[in-house]
């Protein structure tokens, strides 16, 4: 027996307290995935199954949820009759038309902030995030007269507009971090040569292009998943995801099985892109406070 | 480092100052004026016309005397009169009775579901960091929640809460029809959707720590309370306090979970701050109530944002 077998002994309550924090795990994680899980599976149901009845206090009736015969007549349903195609481009473009602009506009912004010390850049600073952090609806009603009178309510370039908004000055403060950490002699020794400061700009972002990529991802989702805005400037002729899904609601003879489907659609890719950036979710999230 | 000449400056500089500017700041004075107004849509007849008839083919219609058929089209015209009412809105805000019920139902949400979740994370984070089986892969389960989007998880939950036949209805618990548990239910979407979010912050943050420090501290102590105690988080105090700070500014604006899961109901008892004023704004069209109602909780997630960052400021240095 080696020593570090001896070393290594748990009392009884040690292992009584693992075992209850693996449990706890468990079950956190059951927790986590089964509404997701719920939500692929009442996708393929159909109305007279999705709402099966178990008896009050009956246990046995979970099980009664996973008796039924798959369908795929809801996805059917909605990219054949009800234009989902159409709304998931809507959300695309404008998902990652504000992603664009936000991180191009951003970038430079970030890049000269990164680079130039002026009286007043801390406040600029948190005037920046705030804005960031503000409620959206302070700014709705405004919004939503101008962009009345400008003829872009109902159109994709006003949604593109409105959540560049929310999501550019998050591009200014997360990207200025990824240009904090590019030293200054490469641009430095750029310049020396004969470079001007965009061809120098322009040398630096293959060093900083994972970041911006992973950003650009956030801004998509965040834009993506956005109700407020979609709904009031959206509505119309630039219906997203997530309006579509909320007027699939109607007050009789609701399809379950299709805003189920409506939410597996809107949910998925997002969730497969979350996890493609994961190594900088952190970062992105915290608008850089917290490092991984 | 070379000087920057004040035309390329610019260039880099305002193309995105000048954006945020214009969609921010320039709202913003609207709201505050909107808010000292009496603001009024209504429909108004502007003319009469008539007009000839068409049939399908795009050919005017005749009357049997040979004259083309007309109708008369009634055109009318969305006008919005500003009356300047000082601080009406503002002081019928504080007499509203929906606006404190709005905000006792934001502030019970925040407080309960932003605690729950900090305090959920912090476990779930001190659990994961330690050598378990395909920690990976956990924690990219673990944190699936956080991109789903708000709309359809409304409704996901709105199915699994649903009293008859419900996958929760053995339960017998009301859990959209009583108000109490009406609330509860929206923070518990919350509190699903978001723990995810302060767990990934905390692991990273727990995983930040340096070894060396940890072990020195265990020279000195056994117990892991201790080293939990004096070691551990003090050094995750800011990053608890930031998690602390996005959350109350996220959960603050509480929208989308209300719209979907419970649309305020039943009666007013989930109606959130935010959703409330949208009402008010986008359904009753009283656009100057609702811009007095949204600077209000703007100053107050201004005024928490500004507190936090006093003592915030090195962590985003």
């Amino acid at each position: 027996m080696a020593s570090r077998d001896v070393v290594a002994y748990r009392s009884p309550l040690t292992t009584a307290l693992h075992v209850a924090a693996g449990l706890f795990v468990a079950v956190y994680l059951a927790w986590t995935i089964l509404p997701i899980f719920i939500m692929f599976v009442s996708s393929f149901k159909d109305l007279l199954e999705a709402f099966k009845l178990p008896a009050v206090g009956d246990w046995g009736g979970v099980l009664v949820f996973f008796d039924f015969t798959p369908t795929a007549k809801h996805y059917f349903n909605l990219f054949g009759q009800l234009n989902f195609a159409t709304y998931f481009r809507n959300s695309l473009a404008a998902a990652l038309g504000s992603a664009v602009v936000s991180v191009v506009l951003g970038s430079m912004c970030a890049y000269a902030l990164s680079r130039i010390d002026f009286r007043g850049k801390k406040d600029l600073f948190f005037w920046i995030i705030s804005t960031r952090m503000a409620p959206v609806v302070a700014v709705m009603v405004p919004l939503y007269a101008i962009f009345r009178n400008l003829e872009l309510v109902g159109t994709l370039p006003g949604l593109i507009l409105a959540y560049t908004t929310f999501n550019l000055p998050f591009a200014i403060w997360i990207l200025k971090g990824f240009f904090d950490n590019v030293p200054y002699a490469i641009e430095e020794a750029q310049m020396c040569d004969g470079a001007t400061r965009l061809q120098a700009f322009r040398s630096i972002l293959p060093l900083v292009a994972p970041g911006i990529g992973a950003f650009l991802v956030l801004c998509v989702l965040f834009a993506w998943n956005d109700f407020l805005f979609a709904s009031i400037i959206g509505s119309g002729g630039a219906k997203t995801l997530p309006v579509a899904t909320r007027e699939l609601v109607q007050p009789q003879n609701i399809q379950w099985g299709s805003i189920m489907a409506a939410g597996v659609v809107t949910t998925l890719p997002m969730m497969l892109l979350g996890l493609l950036i994961r190594r900088y979710l952190v970062t992105g999230l915290t608008m850089g406070a917290v490092r991984e | 480092m070379i000087r920057w000449t004040s035309r390329v400056k610019f260039l880099f500089l305002l193309p995105a100052v000048l954006w945020v500017l214009t969609f921010t700041i320039f709202p913003l004075g609207y709201s505050i004026y909107l808010s000292f107004h009496n603001v009024e849509r209504q429909v108004v007849v502007s003319g009469r016309e008539q007009v000839p008839v068409l049939d399908a083919a795009g050919n005017p219609v005749l009357r049997p005397d040979g004259k083309p058929r007309t109708r008369t089209e009634v055109q009318r015209e969305l006008q919005t009169t500003f009356t300047w009412n000082q601080f009406a809105n503002y002081a019928r805000a504080f007499r509203d009775e929906q606006v404190w019920n709005a905000v006792r139902v934001t502030g019970t949400f925040v407080l309960v579901g932003v605690t729950t979740q900090i305090l959920l994370g912090l476990a779930l984070a001190w659990l994961f960091n330690r050598n378990i089986v395909a920690r990976g892969f956990l924690r990219s389960i673990m944190i699936l929640p956080i991109f789903a989007t708000p709309i359809a998880i409304g409704y996901l939950f709105f199915t699994i809460f649903y009293e008859v036949g419900g996958p929760l209805s053995w339960t017998g618990v009301p859990w959209l029809s009583n108000p109490n548990w009406a609330l509860t239910s929206v923070i518990i979407v919350d509190i699903w959707q978001w723990t995810p979010f302060c767990f990934l912050v905390f692991l990273a943050a727990l995983q930040g720590i340096p070894d060396e420090m940890l072990e020195s501290a265990r020279l000195d102590t056994s117990s892991e309370w201790d080293l939990w105690r004096y070691v551990i988080l003090p050094m995750l105090l800011p990053v608890i306090a930031i998690v602390l700070l996005l959350r109350l500014a996220e959960a603050l604006k509480l929208f989308d979970i209300v719209a979907t899961l419970t649309k305020g109901g039943p009666g007013i008892a989930t109606q959130s701050y935010t959703y409330y004023a949208f009402n008010v704004g986008f359904k009753l069209n009283d656009f100057g109530y609702a811009s007095a109602m949204a600077f209000l909780l703007l100053i107050v997630v201004m005024v928490i944002v500004t507190l936090f960052f006093r003592r915030l400021r090195q962590s985003y240095e």
